[in-house]
């Protein structure tokens, strides 16, 4: 297998992280959006945040069909458009799968950068589908997310890979 | 395999299941269906029931931390302030006590008057349930606030919904255990009013805007006599609203022009951004 230079050889990723970290993203969103309302839209998108992730470092284990059943739970919550959520969350799933490859390749800046465009294009077809179905186009805070939640992806990243970099044999000395 | 065929990919080596083209087909034709139905047919409906159940107990917990931190909050204010609070509230009872004195005897003149005159008896008080609200739906389009009480409680989707000082909107979706309030003040929603100085009946709209003015009461022309600080108030005529309960204050009156109808601007009587608690008219014991 050809390996770029400098990537860890990485621990399975357990099955409780992944779907733990996901519900965790989802409440996340939930309870910002509950806090702040229509005012708090410029923050991250956290459930696309951690989807993409596992879209591109776990492919096999979380695809599309897990991304769409979270954004109608998403579309549910906020009460939007029913389906809103869900076609985004699909569309910028099947896109990080293709893609995760080649995202695979690049440090996190670089990774931040592709994945902005990404995040841009996910929450650019929410406010088209909701202007097709007749409300109006919106020019505010709301375009701010895909910014923060693509400056939020580095840390994010380092979060949700750090239970994979542990040693495989734990010790005293070195017990992460 | 073809000469020429570089372009194409390889067959899999493993057997990985369907692929993600074709499932990404099928869940964005599935989402896209299901916005298409939305608010039209009952298949959206049924979705939104179940995933809304299913989330119920999620929202009950989150709601718990707020509602801990109020209860400590009461429980150690001081004496003194609960005391001034008690008196204060007495006081007000006292007062809204000797009113709905006079109220009742005006109501007692106001029906022997009508059976005299062989009018038709005007509609007994409405059914109201005092209901927490959650918090505001994050959905930049309308502003919707989620209660937490839904059909189990006899809410009726499009049941209207008072605070102490006025109409605060009404029930736009419900679920089995919780229900959405779009306020008057959300951008498109319409309430029928009747000016309370003149009598004229007027519809006024929620613009949304709350640096300009909330609520706009539409069709104006320059001949209707209308002035800053008139109380519009229900009209009753949509059948939704109990009849004369305050809705909104005018706050700005546009020049009268020969061609255009006048902007009005108004601001709702109720508290419609900071409320904890609503009264929902509830559905008659017959309806389904």
């Amino acid at each position: 297998m050809i390996m770029p230079r400098g990537r860890l050889l990485l621990m399975p990723a357990s099955n409780t992280f992944v779907w733990g970290s996901l519900l965790g993203a989802f409440l996340l969103n939930m309870a910002w959006g509950r806090a702040t309302g229509t005012s708090g839209l410029w923050a991250p998108d956290w459930m696309l945040l951690v989807l993409t992730f596992w879209n591109i470092y776990q492919p096999l284990k979380v695809g599309v069909i897990s991304a769409s059943v979270f954004g109608l739970m998403m579309d549910v919550h906020a009460s939007a458009l029913l389906g809103q959520h869900a076609l985004a969350y699909t569309l910028s799933a099947y896109a990080a799968v293709s893609l995760h490859r080649r995202i695979l390749w690049f440090d996190a800046w670089r990774q931040a950068l592709q994945l902005f465009i990404l995040f841009l294009v996910a929450h650019a077809i929410q406010w088209l589908a909701r202007w097709l179905s007749g409300d109006s186009m919106l020019f505010g805070s709301e375009w701010l997310s895909p910014l923060t939640t693509a400056l939020i992806w580095p840390l994010g990243r380092g979060l949700l890979l750090a239970p994979q970099r542990r040693a495989p044999d734990p010790d005293d000395i070195r017990p992460l | 395999m073809a000469f020429g065929s570089l372009d194409r990919s390889p067959p899999p080596l493993f057997k990985q299941g369907i692929s993600a083209l074709s499932k990404m087909i099928v869940m964005s034709s599935l989402s896209v269906l299901l916005m298409a139905s939305d608010r039209e047919w009952a298949v959206s409906q049924t979705v939104r029931q179940v995933v809304s159940v299913m989330l119920f107990p999620i929202q009950w917990a989150l709601d718990q931390p707020g509602r801990a931190w109020s209860w400590t909050a009461d429980h150690f204010s001081s004496l003194e302030a609960t005391q001034q609070q008690l008196e204060a509230l007495q006081r007000e009872l006292l007062a809204e006590r000797t009113k709905a004195q006079f109220g009742t005897l005006l109501a007692q003149e106001n029906a022997q008057l009508r059976r005299l005159l062989d009018l038709q008896q005007s509609g007994s008080l409405p059914d109201l349930m005092v209901v927490d609200v959650s918090y505001e739906s994050p959905d930049p389009f309308a502003t919707r606030l989620v209660l937490l009480k839904g059909t189990q409680h006899r809410i009726a989707s499009g049941a209207a919904v008072m605070d102490a000082h006025g109409v605060v909107g009404q029930v736009t979706q419900v679920y089995p255990l919780s229900s959405e309030l779009t306020l008057l003040t959300s951008s498109g929603q319409l309430t029928p009013v009747l000016n309370a100085r003149t009598g004229q009946h007027g519809l006024l709209k929620g613009t949304g805007d709350w640096s300009l003015a909330p609520l706009q009461l539409e069709f104006v022309d320059s001949a209707t006599d209308i002035r800053m600080d008139d109380m519009l108030i229900t009209s009753g005529i949509d059948g939704i609203y109990p009849v004369g309960v305050p809705v909104a204050k005018i706050t700005q009156v546009g020049a009268p022009s020969a061609t255009s109808f006048r902007w009005i601007g108004a601001h709702p009587m109720a508290q419609v951004r900071s409320l904890r608690q609503v009264l929902v008219r509830r559905a008659q014991e017959s309806t389904p």
